[in-house]
């Protein structure tokens, strides 16, 4: 029999394919699968003196992690080492409109450097979806059994229910202890008033020792590699996977599109090497594309393009708009900060709302070890002055990234273009913010700001930014799983209703987006398909 | 697998820097074809490790046993600027179909072709060179080996030969501009141009394409010009427009005997009738997010390879902003850093915005006091000066320097109540330091841009 042939890596692939092989099936999974080499075990302090060259370590070769005043980009702090996550691939062309998106063509996908964050999905949250809590809860159990989610039964519970896996939290660091302690002393109001609440994060970083894999050792430097292996990333499962014997990895490659044939049923797939661009053809049982959802679209509309010279359009393009509000905390001005602590979110704060979907959530990361120079350049003072100023203040400092749900609406979309001297093909996207978000930011960032304040903390207005859509790289929604429909939909499987044996398990089919990191539910969802439909 | 290349045009601009950067461990053999050794061998870095070749395009003889242990041609060799038609056509048409020949003669499989975006020209009056070269392009696309022809727009960096042509334009007392100015130049890189070379060699792309390649932005020539005038010469844009077609007329009536004294050919102009853009496609939009910005190629960006009293001024600024920021004196560490970023070509911090920029530069390099005053300016003024961005570029490596990053991670020493009286103190001094610096660097910021309008009205 034919394999059931996975594309992609990253966070749904490797669930779903570690199900399908505990299940018995053959899986070929085909990927381009870039590597990073291990990073040194060393606190972030020890990679400043140990390393050879700690200026190229943290600044990169040419510089790359250096952020100067006048980059108009977006700035993602992401460490040199990690340039392999994100760096394109040129056959993989891109024209944007109103949306900024970054791709992977690692081994792991984007995970690989997630900041971990588990939030599982609601019966509100999973309004629009043909399924509800109850079909995913199992994998949301199974997956926290298999990474390791760190998290506890406290006032964000009526946000993110409650399932079995949860390992203890991890220590907090000092600033994220005065914040939830200031909760706490203010809770009533903060609840009745506000409607906020305020818990600890669910991260998939491990507070013991789990499957072979490390406790947390607080070394400080999450940012550039865990040594431990203590946060959770995709690659990790994909190691269990080529354990099995009934899983060959092919890296190296790129989907291009696949062939149909009669029956609507796919019969091979066609890849290009990454390295000397020859093409190869895999024979297919069934086809599992997981390969996010924007590259996933394009192999759908590649092949169809190929098929029938029809060049769709796929709308309902889904990304969470995302606010980074810095603050101080007067209360910790002049203290001095732990460097070795952990890096990402150990706090939430949820603003609740009469209809679920309109939720919002604050990801608290409070500052300890990062790249100083972009926040001290961020200050409107001289230099020097700023320097010192934050110094004083570092401990003080905290970054809240608001999240916001979204909807699919038809103006965002994908595309296909046709390059007229080569043929190839380009991806188009085109996104357009709702006509009322500056009205909802506005609003939801005065209520953050007063809640902040109530907190002890200062968070300046001309210091708030609005991140470009794209730059939360949660993508989603372009082939919705729907009870019924025809065209480019998926059955509640994610089995697709164009073709019998093309499943998309990647956020391609979530027909919303709450305001929730939706990586969990990506690798519960996964799961679920293995279990249910294979 | 190792590539076995031959070369020629090797002493040429573009085949130079070419040679620079090709990575000598993924080449089983690399073979230059030249006509002045002693021209080549004066460019150390270039000809390490390269079998050189002295002979010419049109005798075959002299190369042609190098040739057969080679799999693939890179042919940079041209005439290029000014020239008599049939020399054009003897080396560019005649020397490409010889060299075609005796690769296929000797079994060479693969054969890349620089050629130039001016073959497309709509508007190709007495250019010789562009007919001569899209000749040769017929040639090797009809010679049956697998090919790739390359056709490069402006090529911009030190010493590019057409770039250099435009900034000497630039650089008179009011610019002169053939023709309205609105045609589209699409600069490419040097560098960019060298990387995509290699890349295509290096992934064995054959397929018979003709890829055009440019920068990543597209400008009016006469934006170009005047960038050029502003980043190199420090001059604000004065410029004066030429009627392009009387003077093409004239230059080509005069060419047939005086094209020895005239400064330029009608051909040449052709750059100012035509848009220099390319058709986008695959292979460019895959570089496109590596390439350089339009202005790493206009500037002359302080190299460590240039005299020693740029690099000496390097280390008396850097050590003058370490003291500034920090209050210490940087390591050799440091200063080799600061030093190494502003030797690289898309350095952006080493490019002043215009002659007010330029100016805070040598005032903040003065004194202690004047760096201060100039970084107080700036945090209001002037956010995106290259001062600032100096100062930002010192501390990235401070903060990542064993030695410094301590001090920057630490509080000052005291109670909280003494701590928050420092940092007013500190705010204090800030605000004293802007109101110095206020009224005489804004009045010359004013003067410096009422004289820039002025200029431009002028114009």
């Amino acid at each position: 029999m034919d394999p059931v042939v996975v594309v992609g890596s990253g966070a749904s692939g490797v669930h779903f394919t570690l199900s399908a092989l505990e299940k018995g099936h053959e899986v070929l999974m085909l990927d381009v699968g870039r590597r990073r080499s291990r990073p040194p075990a060393a606190t972030f302090n020890e990679l400043k003196t140990g390393v050879s060259d700690p200026v190229q370590f943290f600044l990169g070769e040419n510089f790359e992690a250096l952020s100067l005043p006048g980059n108009d980009s977006e700035y993602y702090a992401f460490a040199p080492s990690q340039n392999h996550v994100i760096s394109g691939l040129d056959d993989f062309q891109l024209r944007t409109s109103g949306f900024n998106p970054l791709l992977s063509f690692a081994a792991g996908g984007l995970a690989e450097i997630w900041c971990a964050g588990c939030y599982p999905l609601t019966d509100g949250d999973l309004r629009e979806f043909p399924i509800d809590h109850s079909d995913l809860a199992p994998f949301y159990e199974k997956v926290a059994k298999r990474i390791g989610i760190s998290g506890t039964d406290d006032d964000m519970t009526r946000f993110y229910p409650l399932h079995d896996g949860l390992l203890e939290p991890l220590a907090l660091d000092e600033h994220s202890q005065v914040l939830l302690r200031s909760y706490y002393r203010h809770k009533n109001k903060l609840n009745r008033k506000h409607r906020c609440y305020m818990g600890r994060a669910r991260i998939a970083t491990l507070s013991r020792d789990l499957n072979g894999r490390k406790a947390c050792s607080y070394l400080g430097r999450c940012r550039w590699g865990c040594p431990t292996d203590s946060i959770y990333v995709p690659t990790l499962t994909l190691s269990e996977c080529l354990a099995h014997e009934n899983f060959t990895y092919v890296s190296g490659v790129r989907v291009s599109h696949f062939l149909s044939g009669p029956g609507n049923r796919i019969h091979k797939v066609v890849a290009r090497s990454v390295s000397d661009d020859r093409q190869h053809e895999f024979d297919v049982g069934t086809l599992v594309l997981a390969a996010g959802t924007l590259s996933s679209s394009k192999i759908f509309m590649d092949s169809i393009y190929r098929a029938t010279g029809e060049r769709i359009t796929l709308h309902g393009l889904l990304d969470n708009r995302q606010i980074l509000m810095p603050f101080v905390n007067l209360n910790l001005i002049g203290r001095q900060f732990d460097p070795e602590t952990y890096q990402y979110q150990q706090l939430v704060i949820a603003l609740d709302a009469d209809d679920p979907q309109d939720r919002s959530y604050g990801l608290v990361t409070t500052l300890k070890t990062a790249l100083i120079h972009p926040i001290v350049a961020s200050f409107p003072t001289s230099m020097a002055t700023a320097l010192s100023m934050f110094r004083n203040i570092h401990a003080a400092l905290a970054m809240l990234n608001i999240n916001f749900s979204d909807h699919r609406r038809d103006e965002n979309q994908l595309s296909l273009e046709v390059d007229g001297q080569n043929g190839e093909t380009r991806l188009a996207i085109q996104y357009r913010p709702d006509a009322t978000e500056g009205e909802k930011i506005q609003r939801e960032t005065k209520r953050y700001r007063r809640i902040l304040r109530q907190l002890g903390c200062i968070a300046p207005s001309n210091a708030t930014h609005v991140r470009p859509m794209g730059a939360s790289v949660h993508y989603a929604g372009t082939i919705p799983m729907t009870e019924n429909g025809a065209g480019p939909t998926t059955d509640e499987t994610c089995r697709s209703r164009d073709l019998e044996n093309l499943y998309f398990v990647d956020g391609t089919t979530f027909p919303s987006l709450p305001a929730k990191n939706l990586t969990f539910t990506l690798m519960a969802n996964a799961a679920r398909v293995a279990e249910v439909a294979f | 697998m190792k590539r076995a290349v031959f070369i020629t045009g090797g002493s040429g601009y573009v085949g130079t820097r070419l040679l620079q950067r090709l990575d000598r461990t993924r080449y089983s053999r690399i073979v230059c074809l030249v006509r002045d050794p002693d021209a080549f061998g004066s460019n150390g870095s270039a000809m390490k490790g390269v079998d050189v070749v002295v002979g010419d395009l049109d005798t075959p003889a002299s190369y042609r046993d190098m040739l057969r242990c080679c799999d693939t041609v890179v042919h940079l060799a041209a005439v290029t600027g000014k020239a008599r038609p049939a020399e054009y056509f003897r080396v560019n048409s005649e020397g490409t179909r010889t060299l075609v020949e005796a690769a296929k003669s000797q079994g060479v499989r693969n054969f890349l072709y620089v050629s130039t975006i001016a073959v497309k020209y709509t508007k190709q009056r007495r250019y010789f060179y562009a007919h001569s070269k899209k000749q040769a392009e017929d040639i090797v696309a009809d010679a049956g080996l697998s090919h790739t022809i390359l056709r490069p727009t402006l090529v911009t960096g030190p010493g590019a030969p057409a770039a250099e042509g435009l900034a000497r334009m630039a650089k008179a007392g009011v610019m002169p501009v053939f023709g309205d100015g609105r045609v589209e130049v699409q600069p490419i890189f040097i560098d960019d141009l060298a990387d995509s070379i290699l890349s295509i060699v290096e992934e064995g792309r054959f397929r018979g394409e003709t890829i055009e390649l440019g920068g990543p932005k597209i400008i009016s020539i006469e934006e170009l010009m005047v960038r050029i005038r502003r980043v190199r010469f420090g001059k604000s844009s004065r410029t004066v427009h030429l009627p392009l077609r009387p003077i093409q007329t004239s230059l080509g009536l005069l060419e047939p005997l005086f094209l020895r004294v005239l400064p330029l050919s009608a051909g040449q102009l052709a750059l100012f009738a035509n848009d220099s853009t390319i058709a986008t496609n695959a292979f460019f939009e895959g570089r496109r997010a590596l390439m350089k910005d339009i202005e790493a190629g206009l500037g002359t960006p302080i190299s460590l390879t240039k005299p020693e009293s740029d690099v000496a001024e390097l280390e008396t600024e850097c050590r003058l902003y370490c003291r500034h920021l920090i209050g210490e004196t940087p390591n050799d560490y440091v200063v080799e850093k600061y030093a190494l970023y502003h030797s690289r070509n898309d350095a952006r911090a080493t490019l002043a915005e215009d002659r007010f920029d330029s100016l805070l530069l040598r005032l903040s390099r003065i004194s202690r006091l004047t760096t201060g005053l100039v970084d107080a300016y700036t945090s209001v003024f002037r956010k995106h000066s290259v001062v600032r961005k100096k100062l930002v570029l010192l501390l990235a490596i401070l903060e990542c320097t064993p030695s410094s990053f301590p001090k920057l991670d630490s509080t000052d020493e005291g109670s909280r109540p003494w701590i928050c009286a420092k940092m007013l103190a500190r705010a204090a001094g800030y605000g004293l330091r802007l109101v110095l610096a206020t009224p005489p660097l804004g009045a010359l910021h004013l003067i410096q841009r009422w004289v820039g309008r002025r200029r431009g009205r002028e114009s």
